[in-house]
């Protein structure tokens, strides 16, 4: 038995087969891009290495924060690569002479970077060749944008992965997912929210231990500990599952009291919903009591794909949501990013102190063709519930007033299209 | 010009956090600096070059510095890879 511990990411115990699985490796185009020239290469390379700078920095302070500032150095090696004046001359080169893709230069560049390492084959060198090639996929996928097939999963399994994007959550299978362990991420990763909210327990920044378990091991994980344990023995799994049975009458004694009255003691009734991110939490909630959904968080439709959702898929979306809930209340909020949450599909746009800036109201107030495809999507699929609009990070009252505006214009519109329906929604903020 | 010879302080060897550590440490100064070892010489701001460097513990490696501030150049990375990161370690 081997023990392993991360971050806590959802709590819950489970025990139950790992089921590994590594990316394919990328595949890059050696064409010449048709019509593109060698300016627009080294822009679309000077994007993808401001993006994955970014994403390697933001994974640089959640270790840190975590595990301590040692810890969160093993990245700056991988940062150092981004800015490395010696290799990127190398790339650029590849670009300007040979007229190469920025991928298929930046890949050549990194394959003959790493000859020397790849000679000397002992165990601290291939390391530093897994940081490397980290690094390449990450500037490679920012580049090309494209996600890989995910593992088919036909039974219960526990998903053991280096890494996991959204749009590559999004397409597992997860009725099969007891639960999660990945060698990246945080606690409020995205990982870690969908865990959450299919009450799966999800251990997180586990380092290397993708690598080093094998396929079909039974593991146990704590998840609200970080605790992982690798081929549990007897001893070990008697334990788990004296636990995991006194957690189960604990949640059944509070299933018994779900159906009493949400009262104060001085009599006053409180309204009990949950705020929830995925049309799949809706069964969560309902299940546990509450009695509607006070805000729907939309960030996640966004994130989980690498273009911004169409208005079709966003009606399918939030209309599978609506009927989840039925006659419910529920209270969508529109999207709010800007701040810490990037959207990939823009490409990730920066500024300076992005908490403050353009983010919630003043981002979809600057990009109209966003809010008005989701209100549009919004209202259409309004017909499915009852629902009311929620927007984002108002700070004062001319921004409510434009969104007003703006929203009863589409209100209209859609309206006026679907003349034989009667949208049942109302606005607030 | 200026060079020193320096021993690898951590028992480990030139690991990769070492490494990063030098290239953060030599940016700070405005003189070239290389890095040479056991006849392969390399950039001492290229982490990718330093991580092709396969030196262990006491092992020496030299130095060498062209520039303005070359001499506390020399310092800071001697410094650096003889005490701090064996301190470190």
């Amino acid at each position: 038995m081997q023990r392993w511990r991360g971050i806590s990411a959802s709590p819950g115990l489970v025990i139950a087969p790992a089921k590994t699985w590594r990316r394919a490796a990328l595949r890059v185009d050696w064409r010449t891009p048709p019509g593109g020239d060698a300016a627009h290469e080294r822009e679309r390379l000077e994007r993808a290495l401001e993006m994955t700078r970014a994403e390697l920095s933001s994974l640089r302070s959640q270790l840190r924060q975590q595990l301590g500032e040692e810890q969160a150095q093993i990245l700056d090696a991988q940062l150092l690569i981004l800015e490395d004046e010696d290799f990127l001359s190398v790339v650029d080169r590849a670009i300007e002479s040979e007229r190469l893709s920025a991928e298929a230069a930046f890949t050549r560049a990194m394959a003959e970077a790493l000859i020397p390492l790849d000679l000397r084959g002992d165990g601290l060198f291939r390391e530093r060749m897994t940081d490397f090639r980290d690094v390449e996929q990450r500037v490679v996928r920012a580049l090309t944008g494209g996600s890989d097939p995910v593992p088919q999963l036909d039974e219960a399994c526990i998903l053991v992965t280096p890494q996991l994007t959204p749009s590559e959550t999004a397409a597992l299978d997860l009725a099969h997912v007891r639960g999660f362990c990945v060698d990246e991420g945080g606690h409020t990763g995205h990982t870690a929210i969908i865990a959450r909210s299919l009450g799966v327990p999800a251990v997180v920044g586990l380092r290397d231990f993708s690598g080093r378990v094998e396929d079909g091991v039974d593991l146990a994980i704590d998840g609200a500990t970080g605790e992982v344990m690798v081929d549990p023995d007897a001893a070990t799994l008697r334990r788990f599952e004296v636990r995991i049975r006194r957690r189960r009458q604990a949640e059944e004694r509070l299933l018994r009291i779900r159906d009493v009255a949400a009262e104060t003691t001085d009599g006053r009734r409180v309204e009990l919903s949950a705020n929830i991110e995925l049309p799949q939490e809706v069964d969560l909630a309902l299940a546990n009591g509450a009695r509607g959904i006070g805000l729907v968080r939309t960030e996640y439709f966004y994130l989980s794909t690498s273009h911004l959702p169409s208005e079709e898929e966003q009606v399918a979306s939030y209309r599978d949501l609506l009927e989840r809930v039925g006659d419910a209340p529920v209270i969508f909020r529109a999207l709010d990013v800007g701040g810490d949450k990037l959207l990939a599909a823009m490409g990730g746009m920066r500024e300076y102190n992005p908490f403050l800036g353009l983010r919630g109201a003043r981002f979809l107030l600057s990009h109209p063709e966003i809010l008005h495809t989701q209100l549009r999507a919004l209202y259409r699929a309004s017909r499915y519930g009852s629902m009311k609009i929620m927007f984002p990070m108002v700070c004062d009252l001319e921004e409510l007033r434009a969104f007003q505006s703006e929203a009863a214009a589409v209100r209209d519109v859609c309206t006026a299209r679907a003349t034989n329906s009667t949208p049942n929604s109302s606005s607030g903020s | 010009m200026a060079l020193r010879t320096a021993h690898i302080g951590d028992p480990v060897g030139l690991h990769l956090r070492a490494a990063s550590r030098i290239v953060q440490v030599a940016k700070q100064f405005e003189c070239d600096i290389r890095i040479a070892y056991s006849g392969v010489e390399t950039n001492a701001k290229s982490i990718l070059g330093l991580a092709s460097l396969v030196a262990r513990h006491r092992d020496p490696i030299d130095v060498i510095a062209v520039g303005p501030d070359e001499a506390e150049a020399l310092d800071a990375l001697v410094h650096l890879i003889e005490v701090e990161l064996a301190e470190e370690a």
